[in-house]
């Protein structure tokens, strides 16, 4: 097994002379064996720069988990390789696990232990200082119900917990697996928060979800990913705009509406048209939204 | 940033810390050790005889007086085999046995004296409550001896008695007791490892500086102390009388090494939390045959000698009560050693495998 100290001596600094702080190139990962093998991933590449917020977005079985946990040397890649803040995913998995954090899609602490004795044994093990658990708690707002057997958490404050150990090492990388699914309105938004508040610290986040909302809301660059393999890459602006088209919506009182082509030649005299016809309640421009995007990308919609 | 923390990470000390934090607060840990340490009171006092008073009989006839005596050099107070109870005549004694004040009545006839003199057998009829099973079969050979022994007199040998410091049923036993509690890791683990897949804490862990072999050896560190713990507080409570203590520790923690590496083997091999457990289970019965019916011919005696619970339990008795050396018992330990050695080389193997197909 690899020495921490040859680790860490192989580990290169944090981020590349292009300021990536990710790089996976070709990762394939193949599931079974022979004749029954599945490829959950076909060649994926991703690059993901230091303090941004990357999504990665796809329905459920796109290879979503499967490229997170080859990223947080979970699993091994069947080909390809990756660095995470300097590490090598494979060779140097015990270094790269002192620099990132990880939420599970599923919080998975010790029920029979309180919130603040998961905080501390999860601090052991990273050698992390316990006098950061009080803190950490207080930003996850969780000070009150940290002497509560875990078991007793509802699934918003499990998940907030989860994002508090995950910062116990003030990490390089912060991976988040389906960071808000099954979680109430209220309590996703409360995530939706700490994130960007962690982003904001310099901290880079990388987060897989299938809800478009979250990605458009708080990636700043995000990358489509469908049958194990990238459709598009870039931030959820660009994608709209690369992938659909503006368009000029035009309703009227008895409900009809007309979409026309932002950009189009003839679109101001086939509006001056319509209000000439009269009965026009409200017109409005509206971008393509990642559904649309993830439609037209893959042909299939995205839920 | 900086990507190093200003403690050192911990290692099988905080596992080991975290195994004792969480399983003091499973119900599961509280079962498996606590059970044969209340069965192996509980036998302690059944088969010490302290829990059962001797059947009460009363005696009606001429020879009654006779009779009592010789109850009366046969013993007193719990080892005395019957407790003689007054009686003015028969009837009262039968009104006395139908209300279950006593366990036997004995009516002998009016001239059983002279009868027996004569050498001939006069009658002695007993009643007896026949809804009290345990109360007739004790009574009746009890009886028996009683009237040979009147008859007779006088005893043809002169019987010099000396108590010894033996063992008893119970101090036999005890051993066995000891083996049940260390088998409760074998049940342990595999539960243990399933709950940590199940619930993804595996997974939390395992993106720690913590890598799945230092892991499942804070896992086994637990079973070992469990087991040691739990043979510990069996032989305590049982206040047990031991002979080479070192060779006792010894014993204790190969059989908690034992049990503990061979469920984990079943976890790491095993992955569904019911296979796992089933598997356990189906492993912890004849092994604890092997502890109890050894003794017992056939198939069944001949299987659980070869069984290392066997060897455990005869090990424990050895170390117990006949100050065994580790000489004497080298075979024993050996024995026991190789199959320990044994099972940690196959949890490394099953180890190295869960690891590439993680």
């Amino acid at each position: 097994m690899t020495q921490p100290s040859e680790a860490h001596d192989r580990c290169e600094g944090s981020e590349s002379s292009e300021g990536l702080i990710l790089r996976a190139r070709g990762l394939v990962h193949r599931y079974g064996r022979a004749a029954k093998a599945v490829d959950a991933l076909h060649g994926v590449d991703l690059s993901v720069r230091k303090g941004e917020i990357f999504g990665l977005l796809g329905p459920n079985g796109a290879g979503k988990t499967t490229t997170i946990r080859i990223l947080t040397a979970q699993l091994a890649p069947t080909a390809g390789e990756a660095m995470v803040a300097g590490c090598d995913v494979v060779r140097d998995r015990r270094e790269l696990h002192r620099r990132i954090g990880v939420v599970f899609d599923t919080p998975n602490l010790y029920d029979a232990l309180t919130g603040r004795q998961n905080l501390v044994f999860f601090a052991d093990l990273y050698g992390a200082p316990l006098g950061r658990i009080a803190a950490l708690l207080e930003r996850v707002r969780l000070t009150e119900a940290a002497d509560r057997p875990f078991k007793g958490y509802s699934k918003g404050m499990k998940q907030r917990l989860g994002l508090a150990r995950a910062l116990l090492v003030e990490p390089q990388v912060l991976f988040l697996d389906e960071p808000t699914s099954g979680l109430d309105p209220a309590s996703a938004h409360d995530v939706r928060a700490l994130i960007r508040e962690v982003a904001d610290r310099g901290i880079t986040v990388f987060l897989t979800t299938h809800l478009m909302e979250l990605a458009d809301q708080v990636c700043d660059r995000m990358a489509i990913l469908y049958s194990g393999s990238v459709k598009a890459l870039g931030s959820p602006r660009a994608l709209k705009m690369a992938h659909g088209a503006p368009e000029l919506v035009v309703r009227f009182e008895g409900g009809e509406v007309a979409r026309l082509p932002l950009g189009g030649a003839e679109t101001p005299s086939r509006v001056a048209a319509l209000l000439e016809r009269g009965g026009v309640q409200t017109i409005a421009t509206e971008e393509p939204t990642l559904e649309e995007v993830f439609l037209s990308l893959t042909g299939s919609a995205l839920r | 940033m900086k990507s190093s923390t200003e403690r050192r990470p911990g290692g099988l000390a905080v596992l080991l810390g975290k195994e004792v934090n969480v399983g003091l607060r499973s119900a599961s840990l509280y079962l498996l050790v606590g059970l044969p340490i209340v069965v192996s009171l509980v036998m302690r006092v059944v088969l010490s005889g302290g829990g059962t008073k001797p059947p009460k009989l009363a005696i009606t006839g001429q020879a009654e007086p006779a009779l009592e005596r010789v109850v009366t050099e046969l013993g007193r107070g719990p080892k005395a085999p019957v407790r003689l109870a007054p009686v003015r005549d028969e009837a009262q004694g039968r009104a006395l046995l139908a209300k279950g004040k006593i366990q036997g009545l004995l009516v002998l006839g009016p001239d059983f004296d002279s009868e027996l003199a004569a050498g001939r057998r006069p009658l002695a009829r007993l009643y007896f409550d026949e809804a009290g099973g345990t109360s007739a079969f004790s009574l009746h050979p009890v009886i028996r001896e009683l009237l040979r022994m009147q008859a007779r007199q006088q005893e043809p040998a002169r019987l010099e008695v000396k108590g010894i410091r033996g063992i008893s049923p119970w101090q036999a036993m005890l051993p066995a007791w000891v083996v049940m509690v260390l088998l409760a890791t074998l049940t342990l683990m595999p539960t243990s490892l399933a709950s940590e897949r199940q619930t993804k804490t595996l997974q939390a862990v395992l993106v720690t500086p913590i890598g799945l072999g230092e892991f499942v050896t804070g896992k086994a560190l637990y079973g070992v102390l469990v087991g040691l713990v739990g043979g510990i507080a069996v032989l305590g409570v049982n206040l047990a009388r031991v002979g080479n203590i070192a060779l006792v520790i010894v014993l204790l923690c190969l059989g908690a090494a034992l049990a503990t590496l061979l469920g984990l083997l079943v976890g790491l091999l095993v992955e569904s939390p019911q296979a796992a457990s089933g598997i356990a289970t189906g492993l912890y019965v004849p092994l604890l045959w092997g502890a109890f019916f050894a003794d017992l011919s056939g198939v069944v005696g001949a299987l659980s000698r070869m069984t290392p619970s066997f060897h455990l339990a005869h090990g424990l008795r050895q170390a117990l009560y006949s100050q065994g050396s580790f000489s004497s018992m080298w075979l024993t330990l050996a024995g026991l050693g190789a199959a320990t050695a044994l099972l940690g080389l196959l949890c490394v193997w099953a180890l190295r495998r869960a690891e590439q197909r993680m």
